[in-house]
C-alpha cells in the first residue's frame, strides 16, 4: 500500500501537520490508529492449528509449537526434532506445502541451553487489547512474558548507503519516516511505562540515525526521560569524517556504539571496511566505546568470525563487545539457496572454537536466560522487580573473554560460572521462603570466592579481592558502574540469531525482551517488527510518514543526492587504516582494484 | 453473553519440566449473593485458543503457544449470560495449590475487570476483600468461593 492509500484508507493526518504538536497530543491523536494498523485475520493471515507435522525415519521429536508460513504468513502447527545431532523445525501450510529448516545447529547445545530457561512475570501495562492470535497482537500484549530489556527505536529510514539487498530506505520505500522530536519523546515516555520494569536501555536505529542533525538532541531526550543506557546501531561512517560528532554523542549521554562490522576484508565487509579504522580513531578520541556487529552468514563470511574476535579484542581498549547475528533470512529463498546462507548459534559457537584453536571453546557459552538469577538474587535482596533477562534460550547466547598477553582467557577458565549461578539461585530461593535477607547477603558475600580461581585468571586479575570487588558491588550494592568498570576489561561475546519465517517460532517470540516502540504507541518485539514487516514495520512507518515531495520541501534537501561515494585511494593511505587490520589481514596484498570491485558490487559508488 | 471456562492438565517435558492442573469454578452475581453454574463440558479446540490466551495468558502465564509443546488435556464449559461474573481457578502448578479470581463484566463486551496473577499474589483475604468490592458485595458472601 502507498503512503498515500494507507493514510487515506485510515483517515490519517499529514504527517506535517501532527509533527509539532506536544508528545501528549501527539500520543492521543497517534493512539486512535493502533487498531486500524493491526495485522487483521482472515485479511492479512490465516490460522490453519491443525495437527502438526509427522516425524520420519531417523528422526525424534523434541517438541511442537506454532510458527508461520514463509509465503503467507498463516498460523501454523510446527514439530521441532532432532536428526544426526541436528534440531530442525517443521510445518505444513494447506496452500503452500511444507517446510523444513535448521532450528539449532547442534543438538547437545541445545540439551545444555535449555535448562537454563526461566520466564519473566510478564507485562503488566499491556498496551493492546489481546484480541488475536499471537504472533499477530502485538504489542505488547496481556500474553507477551518479558519486559523490554533493550528498546529499539527507528529515527529515520533514510540512508547514504546503497547495498544492493536493502529495500527498507527512503529511496526506494517511496516515503520518508522521520518522527519528530515530540513523537520521539512520546514512544521513549511508552517503554518507560512499562511494569513490572520500565525499559531502561534504548537503541536509536533506521535507516542510518546518524543522518539525522538532530541526533544528539535525541541523545539527549533519552536521557532526559530516564534511560540509564543509550546506544546508537550505526555503519559508524559519519563518524570516521567528523569525530567531533563522537565527542558531541558522548557528551550527550551515548554509551556505545553499535557498529556493523561484517569481517575483516573487504570482500567480506564491503559496506564499511575502509572507514571503520577511522571511526574507531574518532571514538578512541572521544571516550566513547563500540560495540561490532557481524551479520553472521554460512557461505559469505562465517570463515571469518574468529578473525572478527582477534580484530576485536586487538581494538578491546575501544571495542567492547561483539554482538554476532546469524543471518535472518528475507523474502522466498529456495531450500538450497537457504543451506548457502543458514547458520544458527551454535554453528557458530562451533566456528569460533575451531578458528580459536580451542581458546573460546562451545563450554564458554551461556543462553542469555541463565544470567537470569542474578535479578532474582537482587530481586531477593531489594523486594522490588529488577531487569531481567528471559528470553527464549534459542534466542541468544553470551561468554566474556579477556586478553591476558598473548593468550584469549574466557571468564569460564576462572569462574565456576555453573556452580556460581546455581548458588546464587539457591539463595534467592531461600530468602523468598523467609530467609533472613542480611544473613543470606552475608552467606553470598563469605562463599563468593569458592566460585572463583584467581591463580587461573588473567593477570590483573589475580587479586582476588579485586574482583571480588566487582561481583560484589554489582550484586549486594546494585552498583551497576562496577559492571561497566568490569565492561572495560573484558570482551563480551554475544550472538543472537533473529527469527525469519522459515525457523519462526512463536515460543520464542513471545519471551522476547528486545522491542520497537512504534510511532502509535504500541511496543513490538523485534522478531514480528521486522519478521512480518507488511504487518508491522513498513505498515505502521508509511502511515506516519512524510511523501518523498514533502520532506524535500520541508528540509530544503534532495533525497537522491545523499549518496555515500566512497574515496577508497584515499582512505588505503591513512596510517589509521594500516595500523586497524595490521596482523589480522594483509592488506597489502588485495589490489586496489578489488577494492573498488567490492565497494561497487555491494552497491556503493567509489569516486575515482 | 458467551462465556467460556476451562478445566485443563498440562504437562511438559521441554525446555523444562513443569506441570499445572487448572479446574475453573464460575459464578454469577444474583442480587448480593453469589450463584455457582454448571454447564456441559466439552472438548478444547483451536478455535478456543483466544479464549484460552486472554483467560491464562496472564494469569497463570500459560498460553496457547505453551500448551501445543506438551500433553495438554482441556475440557471448555460454555456459557450464555449476563451480568458480573466471578471465576475461581484452583490451580495445582508443581505440586503447589493456588486459588486465584478474575472478574468480568458480560453486558454487551466481555470485559475484565479484575484478575490476580500468580506472580504477584498478595494474601488471599486481600484479594477476596477487593473482589467483592467490585462486586459490591461483603466479604462475607464470597464465603463459598
Ligand atoms: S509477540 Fe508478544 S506482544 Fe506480540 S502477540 Fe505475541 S505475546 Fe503479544
Ligand atoms: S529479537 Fe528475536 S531472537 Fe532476539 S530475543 Fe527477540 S525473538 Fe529472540
Amino acid at each position: 500500500m502507498e503512503r498515500s492509500t494507507i493514510t487515506e484508507e485510515i483517515g490519517f493526518p499529514k504527517y506535517s501537520e501532527i509533527k509539532d504538536l506536544t508528545p501528549e497530543k501527539i500520543g492521543e491523536i497517534s493512539r486512535t490508529f493502533m487498531s486500524k494498523l493491526m495485522p487483521k485475520v482472515n485479511e492479512d493471515y490465516k490460522v490453519y492449528l491443525t495437527i502438526p507435522p509427522d516425524l520420519k525415519d531417523g528422526e525424534k521429536l523434541i517438541t511442537h509449537t506454532l510458527s508461520t508460513c514463509p509465503h503467507c504468513y498463516s498460523l501454523l502447527t510446527a514439530t521441532v526434532f532432532e536428526r544426526e545431532g541436528k534440531v530442525y523445525i517443521r510445518k505444513k501450510c494447506p496452500e503452500h506445502g511444507e517446510f523444513e529448516e535448521l532450528y539449532f545447529g547442534d543438538h547437545s547445545l541445545y540439551e545444555k541451553f535449555r535448562k537454563w530457561q526461566h520466564d519473566g512475570k510478564g507485562i503488566w501495562t499491556p498496551n493492546v487489547q489481546t484480541s488475536s492470535l499471537c504472533p499477530y497482537n502485538c504489542g505488547l500484549c496481556s500474553r507477551h512474558k518479558s519486559h523490554t530489556a533493550l528498546l529499539n527505536l527507528a529515527v529515520t529510514n533514510r540512508c547514504s548507503l546503497r547495498c544492493w539487498y536493502c529495500f527498507f530506505f527512503a529511496v526506494k520505500a517511496g516515503y520518508v519516516y522521520e518522527p519528530s522530536l515530540n513523537h520521539i519523546r512520546f514512544m521513549l515516555r511508552e517503554a518507560r511505562k512499562m511494569l513490572p520494569y520500565p525499559a531502561v536501555a534504548v537503541q536509536f536505529t533506521g535507516g542510518e540515525p546518524l543522518l539525522r542533525d538532530d541526533i544528539v538532541d535525541i541523545v539527549r531526550i533519552a536521557r532526559e526521560e530516564g534511560y540509564h543506557h543509550v546506544q546508537i546501531n550505526t555503519e559508524g561512517i559519519r563518524l570516521a569524517y567528523e569525530p567531533d560528532l563522537a565527542i558531541k554523542l558522548r557528551e550527550a549521554g551515548t554509551n556505545v556504539i553499535y557498529m556493523s562490522f561484517d569481517g575483516v576484508s573487504p570482500y567480506t565487509n564491503p559496506k564499511n571496511h575502509w572507514e571503520v579504522p577511522y571511526t574507531l580513531e574518532a571514538l578512541r578520541k572521544a571516550g566513547l566505546g563500540a560495540v561490532l556487529v557481524p551479520t553472521v552468514i554460512k557461505d559469505y563470511n562465517l570463515h571469518e568470525i574468529g578473525a572478527i574476535v582477534k580484530f576485536a579484542l586487538k581494538h578491546s581498549d575501544i571495542v567492547r563487545g561483539v554482538n554476532m547475528q546469524p543471518v535472518s533470512i528475507v523474502g522466498r529463498v529456495p531450500k538450497k539457496e537457504r543451506e548457502k546462507l543458514r547458520v544458527t548459534i551454535p554453528d557458530v559457537i562451533i566456528e569460533i572454537e575451531r578458528q580459536t584453536n580451542g581458546s573460546i571453546s562451545r563450554g564458554d557459552w551461556y543462553p542469555v536466560p541463565s544470567v537470569a538469577p542474578v535479578s532474582r538474587i537482587v530481586e531477593a535482596l531489594t523486594d522490588r522487580p529488577r531487569f531481567e533477562l528471559t528470553t527464549h534460550f534459542v534466542c541468544g547466547a553470551a561468554t566474556y573473554v579477556f586478553l591476558d598477553g598473548d593468550e584469549i582467557v574466557p571468564i569460564t577458565r576462572f569462574v565456576d560460572v555453573e556452580g556460581l549461578l546455581h548458588f546464587l539461585d539457591e539463595t534467592a530461593e531461600k530468602i523468598k521462603g523467609g530467609s533472613n535477607k542480611y544473613i543470606a547477603a552475608l552467606s553470598v558475600l563469605y562463599k563468593l570466592g569458592r566460585f572463583i580461581d584467581t591463580s587461573r585468571a588473567p593477570k590483573r586479575f589475580r587479586s582476588k579481592r579485586k574482583f571480588l570487588k566487582y561481583i560484589y558491588n554489582i550484586l549486594l550494592k546494585h552498583d551497576y558502574s562496577a559492571l561497566g568498570e568490569f565492561h572495560y576489561q573484558a570482551l563480551f561475546l554475544g550472538l543472537m540469531h533473529f527469527q525469519d519465517p522459515y525457523n519462526y517460532d512463536v515460543s520464542r517470540v513471545q519471551r522476547c525482551d528486545v522491542h520497537y516502540a512504534m510511532p502509535d504507541g504500541r511496543i513490538v518485539p523485534f522478531c514480528t517488527f521486522n519478521v512480518f514487516p507488511e504487518f508491522y514495520r513498513d505498515r505502521v512507518q508509511k502511515a506516519f510518514s512524510y511523501t518523498i515531495d514533502e520532506w524535500e520541501q520541508l528540509t530544503g534537501k534532495r533525497l537522491s543526492e545523499e549518496v555515500y561515494r566512497r574515496d577508497i585511494k584515499k582512505l588505503l593511505s591513512g596510517e589509521a587504516y594500516r595500523k586497524a587490520y595490521e596482523g589480522i589481514v594483509d592488506v597489502d596484498s588485495i589490489p586496489y582494484e578489488e577494492h573498488v570491485t567490492a565497494s561497487k558490487r555491494f552497491g556503493i559508488p567509489v569516486s575515482e | 453473553m458467551h462465556v467460556k471456562s476451562f478445566n485443563f492438565a498440562f504437562k511438559l517435558l521441554d525446555p523444562l519440566k513443569f506441570e499445572a492442573h487448572v479446574k475453573t469454578n464460575t459464578y454469577l452475581k444474583q442480587g448480593d449473593r453469589l450463584l455457582k453454574l454448571t454447564g456441559v463440558e466439552r472438548s478444547f479446540t483451536p478455535d478456543d485458543a483466544l479464549d484460552f490466551d486472554l483467560e491464562f495468558g496472564d494469569v497463570i502465564q500459560l498460553t496457547f503457544s505453551d500448551v501445543v509443546r506438551g500433553s495438554f488435556e482441556c475440557s471448555v464449559m460454555d456459557f450464555d449470560l449476563r451480568g458480573l461474573v466471578v471465576k475461581v481457578y484452583d490451580c495445582d502448578i508443581l505440586g503447589k495449590k493456588y486459588k486465584l479470581f478474575s472478574l468480568y463484566s458480560a453486558e454487551n463486551d466481555l470485559e475484565r475487570l479484575y484478575a490476580d496473577r500468580l506472580v504477584r499474589l498478595t494474601p488471599i483475604n486481600e484479594r477476596i476483600s477487593r473482589l467483592a468490592a467490585k462486586l459490591g458485595l461483603n466479604t462475607s458472601s464470597l464465603s463459598i468461593l
